[in-house]
């Protein structure tokens, strides 16, 4: 038998409810038409703690981490840092000598990997990234590469 | 003719072969790369209009920079997005202009001879500045116009308003002394009839005789109807009358030489010396004057003066006497007649004189250093004479009487 004062009670406990999903959702808005591409790669040498940035694009970040996971722990530091930001705002980094390409997907203040591209076996010679949109192109030499936040494209 | 076919054909497969080849490399190229090489080349350009001697160069840069144009054409959009908010274009027709500016120089050069155009140059670069300085001097005559019918006028707005004026004399006059280091270097002897009528038009054309007639007149009417001006503000505006002074003088031999062919020029010449003599009496009138108030409005009666020299010489002859009548007999009064002009000399006279009198050229630091000395004889001189010393030593006197009669009494006893 329910009494009009757990009613009552149910009925606040409901309104509180009701009220802190209010709250917690805050005004919506989202900006669509977004366009990241970053018209031309950043060449940018690693400072002394590993640090890369691009005053004019007003980015940058530590490389350090990345270079541990492509040539391994105690490595040095490339001489110099290829990144590129494409149409839907990921990064695309790579260095002379390097196998790969990492894809990162931007988090607060950081970084996160999306994917790695294995585009060499015998580390890249000279690469250079061209804003291509939809894709990011590389090119090493002769070699062009296509590529997705996802892969290489076909 | 079939060995020419042949020919043909393998000189076109190797041409399609060396153009594929390219093709390819150029397909991919890096934009990063692209951006450099417009970036060098644009520097490289930048680098030869600096250096550029001859039309022929001149020439020979246009043509590169048209063959930049073509190299950069397809990359136009990319170098746009990367050079915002600059272009291709802009960059290349600000690049042509330079060449091109650059190319009417050196044909002017040429034409007239290196230094007269250097010389011309300046005189239109700085008599532009000179007429952006003569607006505002303008426009602050007639505040000041306005200022003298108001009853609000107060010395403080007049010396405010002069300060700006100031700003725009000193200017017109290293303007005019610029004008005038050019043409030391000019061999005016050396000059054709023709480069000479050239710079006189120069100077007629940029109103440089003007500007400084200008300065000139402004003095003589600022110091005709501003008379409750302070010591301090006087002797800057004398200041100012010297620099101009030392200026003119410098110039005025070149001016005439110049002008010497033109009647009605040389005639201008004069009637700007007389006003600069106006100006130069009105100046010394009214600094002497206020010089010689400062110093009675305190009570120091110093013997009149009328330049520089007399007013050296009447502050040493106060001083010498001031210290004979010390050393004859200090006293109090001698103490406070020290200490009054003591107090004027070094509250007013040093810390807001000193520096406008010393740029006027009427007094030098070796004068002041002068008069500092005998300040420091007249005080010491001044002190009333002391007698502690006779009370110390009548005490020294009564305690020995004291000892030497108790060594009597002592032996007296024995």
């Amino acid at each position: 038998m329910v009494s009009m004062k757990h009613l009552r009670l149910m009925g606040n406990i409901t309104a509180a409810m009701l009220l802190v999903v209010a709250v917690a959702c805050g005004p919506s808005l989202t900006l669509t038409d977004v366009d990241y591409a970053q018209p031309i790669e950043s060449v940018a040498s690693p400072d002394q703690n590993g640090v890369v940035q691009d005053v004019r694009m007003g980015v940058s970040f530590n490389v350090t981490r990345l270079n541990v996971k492509e040539r391994g722990e105690g490595a040095s530091l490339p001489e110099e840092v290829r990144f590129i930001r494409s149409r839907d705002g990921y990064y695309f980094v790579t260095a002379p000598g390097y196998n790969n390409v990492y894809v990162f997907e931007t988090e607060e203040r950081a970084l996160d990997l999306h994917r790695i591209i294995r585009v060499s076996g015998a580390g890249l010679a000279n690469p250079a990234f061209n804003q291509r949109s939809p894709y990011i192109q590389l090119v090493d030499g002769d070699v062009e590469y296509r590529l997705t936040k996802d892969g290489l494209a076909n | 003719m079939e060995k020419l076919t042949i020919k043909t054909v393998l000189a076109t497969l190797l041409v399609l072969a060396v153009g594929f080849s390219g093709q390819v490399q150029a397909q991919f190229q890096s934009d990063f790369q692209i951006k450099q090489n417009f970036d060098r080349d644009h520097a490289e350009i930048l680098d030869a209009v600096k250096t550029v001697q001859t039309t022929g160069e001149v020439d020979q840069l246009m043509e590169d920079l048209n063959e930049m144009e073509r190299r950069y054409r397809d990359n136009a959009t990319l170098l746009n997005r990367v050079l915002y908010p600059e272009t291709v274009q802009s960059r290349m027709t600000n690049l042509r202009e330079l060449a091109q500016a650059t190319g009417a120089r050196i044909a002017r050069l040429s034409e007239k001879g290196d230094t007269v155009v250097v010389l011309e140059e300046r005189i239109a670069e700085l008599t532009s500045d000179a007429t952006r300085y003569q607006q505002r001097a303008d426009s602050l005559n007639n505040a000041l116009a306005a200022m003298r019918r108001s009853r609000d006028a107060n010395a403080a707005q007049a010396r405010r308003l002069r300060q700006e004026l100031d700003k725009r004399d000193a200017f017109i006059i290293q303007m005019v002394d610029s004008i005038f280091v050019a043409y030391e270097n000019v061999d005016l002897q050396s000059l054709s009839p023709a480069e000479r009528r050239g710079l006189v038009l120069e100077i007629d054309a940029q109103n440089v005789l003007g500007h400084i007639e200008s300065v000139v007149d402004n003095n003589i009417s600022f110091l005709n109807t501003h008379t409750e001006l302070s010591t301090e503000d006087f002797l800057k505006l004398y200041a100012v009358q010297v620099e101009f002074n030392r200026m003119w003088e410098n110039m005025g031999h070149d001016l005439a030489e110049i002008y010497v062919s033109e009647t009605r020029r040389g005639e201008r010449l004069n009637s700007i010396v007389e006003k600069v003599d106006e100006w130069e009496m009105l100046i010394d009138d009214a600094a002497w004057t206020t010089l010689a108030d400062g110093f009675a409005q305190n009570n120091i009666e110093l013997s009149p003066f009328r330049n520089s020299l007399e007013f050296y010489t009447s502050l040493n002859t106060y001083l010498d006497e001031a210290i004979a009548r010390a050393e004859d007999n200090g006293s109090d009064e001698e103490v406070e007649r020290y200490q009054r002009f003591a107090d004027f000399w070094f509250s007013d006279v040093k810390p807001r004189w000193q520096q406008h009198l010393i740029d006027a050229n009427l007094m030098t630091y070796e004068n002041f250093n002068t008069i500092d000395e005998k300040l420091t004889e007249w005080k010491l001189q001044a002190q009333p004479a002391s007698y502690t010393w006779l009370i110390l030593f009548g005490l020294a006197l009564l305690l020995a009487i004291v000892f030497f009669a108790l060594w009597l009494l002592a032996r007296s006893r024995k």
